[in-house]
């Protein structure tokens, strides 16, 4: 009974795809986090009498051939980069990117890791920190005698220090281009990881072409529509139950032909 | 001897075969572009010693000869990915690339691959009109890809996805993950309808596949229930002749 292992792939996909749906839901109030979907593919089909084959000696053609399909398999999870909702915070070390690319972190081992989640601090240096403490790249400081800290579209940190009238230069931030976003790893901590997949990381000025710009003051909400979360987990849970169902048939014509006599 | 028994089988058999490939449509429900499948019965005639004549009985075995693919467009989805695309006329297939020779496939989730190439989900290119991969830089900024497939970046148009038609898409072999191949030539379509955003999502319907799991069910009981009389008939028959 080949249904029986076909209706167990169908129910064991359904259950990643709740999974999936239940981190979204979590997710919904995470800063910068990015909604994933998941993609199943059919399964190799088995060829019981091949497309195109002769049926007879004259060459007649079978038109369409049996072909017993062996069920589904989970293909990827993808995260949807769309943007999410810009909400206002007032605090001036929240960023957002409105646009493409990504905030450059420094890891604690030296690596660069990536981000969209901008709700920034600074540390006892005065350097820009995520609020795990790891240090935006380029580094800035901010002097400690800074009265106002300004953030424009460009990425250009402009202090105001005590007694002065001109806004100074304190640095330049800058973000990451992928030739390929959606083949980020993901690390857990809204931090994401370059990978062979996702190519190279292109550093360049905010608002310069193909880069987004820097608002300040805002965080970008996750890009989870939990309407459409609800309906997919409804759904989910219904085809789970179907498969189930073929489970049962399944067995129940088994359990028919053990009672034939 | 014995045809009433066989004859069940066969239909038993046969049953078997077809809660297989219902089984798989449900599976399949949430697969993008998957098409469900039919399967198609035959009589195989088989002439009777007794009737060979005009006259003449014929035993009529089952035999699945066939399954058929649906070929209805599937549920549209709204995904909100850019590299997501959905044909919504029913007989339009994308091209891919694979070593083997070109295959074809409805499954729109189109991705980038390191190097900017545009690939199905597989990391197999998808083609343009000029037969070329399509490639997005970096820098190129938020892709649009038009109702007629034209692909443009804020650097201006890349290219055309080539969608293409059979005169026989019953034909397609089905191999994994949604890919189909053929031998028929493929005819270019000028005016494709591309719906960029969205997914085309399996055109199954589960009301409609329950509905035949259960029939499936309850026809394979009456071929037993037919099996178990007729083995009744030949013990009573065997009980005459002893006796």
């Amino acid at each position: 009974m080949k249904a029986l292992s076909i209706a167990a792939t169908g129910m064991i996909a359904q259950q990643r795809n709740v999974e999936v749906v239940s981190n979204n839901l979590a997710n919904m109030n995470t800063t910068g986090f990015m909604r994933r979907r998941t993609e199943f593919q059919d399964l190799l089909y088995q060829n019981l009498r091949r497309v195109g084959s002769t049926s007879s000696e004259n060459g007649e053609v079978v038109p369409t051939g049996v072909q017993l399909g062996l069920g589904v398999k989970l293909a990827g999870v993808y995260r949807i980069h769309a943007q999410g909702n810009l909400t206002a915070t007032d605090n001036p070390f929240d960023l957002a990117i409105q646009g493409r690319g990504f905030f450059q972190i420094e890891l604690p081992g030296g690596e660069i890791a990536y981000t969209r989640d901008g709700s920034f601090q600074l540390n006892a240096e005065g350097q820009i920190v995520t609020h795990d403490g790891y240090v935006v790249q380029p580094a800035v400081a901010i002097p400690e005698d800074a009265v106002d800290v300004t953030v424009n579209q460009s990425g250009e940190v402009l202090v105001k220090l005590q007694g002065q009238v001109d806004l100074q230069n304190a640095g330049q931030l800058q973000l990451a281009l992928f030739a390929n976003e959606a083949g980020l790893e993901a690390m857990g901590g809204n931090l994401f990881r370059e990978t062979a997949g996702s190519g190279g990381a292109l550093v360049g000025t905010p608002q310069a072409d193909g880069f987004g710009a820097i608002l300040q003051g805002f965080l970008e909400t996750s890009n989870v529509n939990a309407v459409e979360e609800i309906t997919n987990l409804i759904s989910a849970q219904r085809a789970y139950e179907m498969n189930s169902k073929v489970i049962q048939a399944a067995d129940q014509m088994m359990a028919t032909l053990n009672n034939t006599r | 001897m014995e045809t009433p028994i066989l004859v069940s089988l066969s239909r038993q058999a046969t049953l078997r075969r077809q809660l297989e490939v219902i089984a798989n449509n449900l599976a399949n429900m949430d697969t993008t572009g998957f098409k469900a499948e039919r399967m198609m019965f035959d009589d195989h005639l088989v002439p009777t010693p007794v009737g060979r004549g005009r006259m003449g009985e014929q035993i009529a075995f089952v035999r699945d000869v066939a399954t058929v693919r649906d070929p209805s467009t599937g549920k549209l989805q709204q995904t909100g990915a850019d590299l997501d695309v959905a044909l919504a006329d029913e007989e339009g297939f994308l091209v891919v690339q694979t070593p083997t020779g070109d295959r074809y496939t409805r499954n729109g989730h189109l991705r980038l691959d390191e190097a900017g190439q545009l690939v199905t989900g597989h990391g197999l290119p998808v083609m343009s009109q000029q037969g070329t991969p399509i490639v997005l830089g970096p820098l190129d900024g938020p892709v649009t890809i038009a109702g007629d497939g034209t692909i443009s970046t804020g650097q201006g148009d890349l290219g055309r996805l080539r969608v293409v038609r059979f005169d026989a898409p019953e034909q397609m072999e089905a191999i994994e993950g949604g890919l189909l191949s053929t031998d028929q030539q493929p005819q270019d379509v000028e005016t494709p309808s591309i719906l960029q955003g969205t997914l085309e999502g399996s055109n199954v319907e589960p009301i409609l596949e329950i509905q035949r799991m259960i029939t499936v069910q309850r026809a394979y009981d009456q071929a037993r229930s037919l099996i178990d009389r007729e083995d009744e008939r030949i013990g009573k028959m065997m009980q005459a002749y002893m006796a």
